[in-house]
């Protein structure tokens, strides 16, 4: 495996660690089977490459959304407002955690 | 912050208080998968709402922290995500669906003294209802599973109090 390779996965994997083999696939257009031998081993082809990196380039547009908002309504919200949207988040956070706990879907099961 | 529950923490303590289980049969009885109720457990025994014997899970009745969690500010945002899952549901469903599988009603009417009085009688009919309801399933020892309850709401509040209360958030 390339390095350029190993090193959009590792990006892949920061991003979309949750995800399973068939998710992915799903998501990207890659036939399952590929998805399987590129995580373990296989050489990426061009489109595959750019498949991938489109969908973190997305993923990455769409992080620094809520990032922005999330620091705007630390400025704008009232403190009751901001406690609010603490209670949503850490409540989204946690169930994210209970349920992808289990273990890398990315390994496992698809 | 007081901490509250999230749904699939409640669902397992529903189906632990029934009667106490291994994780096969808490996975059956709430439809949540075995490797999800893994990861819950543990969070449960730490609260003290759970314990573990022999590979059977147990509720701890006279837990002061199951107490806490029946509480004002922490059962409300149960009751938000609650809500919000039933309107997502109700979205998600095909157009046809609608009136079959998850329901949702909302109307905006303005009621007289006799219409609210009326409006009230309804309420409490359907509040018999539901008591008359939960009532037979304890007498019949009920064994179907936690997951295939119903799950009702019904609410109402003057609309410039819901108006004045979303701002109020902000």
């Amino acid at each position: 495996m390339s390095t350029l390779q190993q090193s959009l996965l590792k990006r892949y994997h920061s991003l979309f660690g949750d995800k399973t083999y068939r998710q992915i696939a799903h998501d990207s257009g890659i036939q399952l089977s590929r998805v399987y031998r590129i995580f373990n081993g296989s050489e990426m082809k061009i489109g595959e490459y750019q498949s991938l990196l489109e969908q973190m380039n997305g993923k990455s547009r769409d992080q620094v959304r809520v990032i922005s908002l999330t620091l705007q309504c630390m400025t704008q919200l009232s403190q009751k407002g901001q406690v609010e949207l603490e209670r949503l988040l850490q409540r989204r956070v946690y169930l994210s955690q209970l349920q992808y706990q289990a273990g890398s879907s990315l390994v496992a099961s698809s | 912050m007081k901490k509250g529950l999230l749904l699939i923490e409640r669902i397992i303590l529903e189906s632990l208080e029934k009667k106490e289980k291994n994780i096969i049969e808490l996975a059956k009885d709430t439809t949540l998968s075995s490797s999800v109720i893994s990861n819950v457990l543990p969070h449960l025994m730490m609260r003290s709402m759970v314990n573990y014997q022999q590979g059977i899970y147990h509720l701890i009745r006279d837990s002061y922290s199951l107490r806490e969690i029946n509480a004002g500010e922490t059962i409300g945002d149960e009751l938000k995500e609650l809500f919000s899952s039933l309107v997502n549901r109700y979205f998600q469903q095909e157009e046809q669906q609608r009136g079959v599988g998850t329901q949702l009603r909302l109307k905006k009417v303005w009621m007289t003294p006799m219409d609210e009085a009326q409006f009230n009688a309804h309420l409490v009919e359907l509040e018999r209802f539901l008591a008359r309801v939960e009532q037979e399933t304890r007498q019949r020892d009920n064994c179907a599973p936690v997951s295939e309850q119903r799950v009702v709401f019904w609410g109402h509040s003057e609309y410039s109090q819901l108006i004045n209360g979303s701002l109020m958030s902000v």
